[in-house]
């Protein structure tokens, strides 16, 4: 091989070559036809200058204060109406249309939603048509709620609590929430009111005795898995 | 103005010429027009191909590199910075486009960045005063300057491309190795003449 092996023999060996060979005009051309056919402007392929990069930060700036004025002026409420006392001025100021207000008024929605047996009225159409469509009244929960006697201020003392001792509870107002609570609170500390609290005892009936299934209790045989009843289940006792 | 071609004593007006030149050609750049990039197209395509053969290893790859390499200069010659050496600037792009190429073809890269750095080096060393464009014509004058045996061998060689080194060695009259022989220190011989006129 005679190729060399470092870098720099190799690049003098390319030149050499390159020497030998002479100028090549056909790749001269190649090259010109090609840089020719991505001909660009230089003055296009230049960047901003600061002084165009300032012009277009101004303006994005002021576009986006003139929007932003736009839209604080269109919120603005309507000028008050002008009487007969008052001079008219030459030139009445522009009063800007308001917008719909988009709650309830909407169109839009209003197509949408099935028409009332009222508007149904209104339109001509008959009753029996509409009946799919018609909406049910549901009764109020809370005005409900106000019937019951344990809500009701009017209602007389003690008759939620009758027999309790505490019925003056009721007879607060709605404004001495606080009084309420705390009374409450005592209520519950204290429900007798003598400083003793009992509550009333679970009662066993006789002859069931404790731990036993009511399977084995009537002499069945208990199932496979099944805890099994004590000797005493399933046999009647002599007071039965 | 004195024709470049005018060489007086040891003073080389021609390298001077290709100085001014390069200069001028560089402090014009921000302002360069079409005429002025055909001009620097001119001048550097000769070393560059040299160079992207080194990288390359295939002629018509290398062809490739270079159109690419100046296409893509003059796409981006608003972005050149002035003060920096336009033959550097053109290497570095070939540089790029070889390694894309490389990339894209799945090829593998046969020069590391040391290698890479020691061709750089060795082509800074040998064309540190008038640039790329009079490398060829100061290495046209180093061969010159060869022995006789040594400049056979060089012609020998690289002035016949149909010819590989056993017929060039046949073509002198002598056996393979002495005509290795010949060669390479007809390279180092070359090299030094290149450092040593800049």
């Amino acid at each position: 091989m005679m190729k060399p092996e470092s870098p720099e023999d190799r690049l003098l060996d390319e030149l050499l070559r390159e020497q030998a060979h002479g100028t090549d005009v056909a790749f001269l051309r190649r090259i010109e036809a090609a840089v020719d056919a991505r001909h660009l402007p230089v003055v296009a392929q230049r960047p901003a200058t600061g002084s165009h990069r300032w012009l277009a930060i101004a303006a994005g700036i002021a576009l986006a204060a003139g929007v932003g004025m736009w839209w604080q002026s269109d919120d603005q409420p309507a000028a008050p109406k002008m009487t007969g006392a008052e001079p008219q001025p030459a030139n009445p100021p522009m009063v800007k249309k308001e917008r719909p207000k988009a709650v309830a008024e909407s169109p839009r929605k209003n197509r949408l939603a099935p028409p009332s047996p009222l508007d149904a009225t209104k339109m001509g159409i008959p009753d029996e048509r509409m009946a799919a469509n018609r909406i049910l009244p549901e009764p109020n929960p809370f005005r409900e709620m106000s019937k019951l006697p344990s809500l009701s201020t009017n209602y007389p003392a003690g008759g939620a609590l009758a027999g309790s001792g505490h019925g003056k509870l009721l007879e607060k107002l709605p404004g001495q929430a606080e009084d309420d609570r705390a009374e409450f609170a005592e209520l519950v500390r204290n429900p007798t009111g003598d400083g003793t609290h009992s509550l009333p005892a679970m009662v066993i009936p006789k002859g069931v005795p404790k731990g036993s299934n009511i399977k084995g209790h009537y002499g069945k045989p208990p199932l496979k898995g099944e805890m099994p009843a004590p000797e005493s289940a399933g046999k009647r006792s002599p007071n039965q | 103005m004195i024709h470049p071609d005018v060489t007086i004593g040891h003073v080389r007006i021609k390298a001077w010429w290709n100085v001014m030149k390069s200069f001028a050609i560089a402090l014009s750049l921000p302002d360069m027009d079409r005429q002025q990039f055909s001009e620097l197209i001119r001048d550097h395509h000769r070393p560059l191909l040299a160079y992207a053969r080194v990288l390359a290893g295939q002629p018509e790859r290398a062809r490739d590199l270079v159109q690419d390499a100046f296409v893509a200069a003059w796409q981006a010659i608003a972005r050149f910075d002035v003060t920096r050496d336009f033959g550097s600037w053109l290497r570095g792009i070939v540089r790029n486009k070889w390694r894309e190429d490389c990339r894209r073809h799945r090829r593998e890269v046969s020069l590391g960045d040391p290698e890479l750095a020691r061709l750089e080096e060795a082509v800074r060393s040998w064309t540190s005063d008038d640039r790329e464009a009079g490398l060829l014509e100061r290495l046209a004058e180093c061969r010159e300057k060869l022995p006789e045996a040594l400049a056979l061998a060089v012609h020998a060689y690289y002035d016949d491309d149909d010819r590989d080194g056993e017929q060039s060695a046949a073509s002198l009259g002598i056996n393979h190795a002495t005509f290795r022989k010949r060669l390479e220190r007809a390279r180092i011989a070359l090299r030094q003449c290149l450092e040593a006129t800049i």
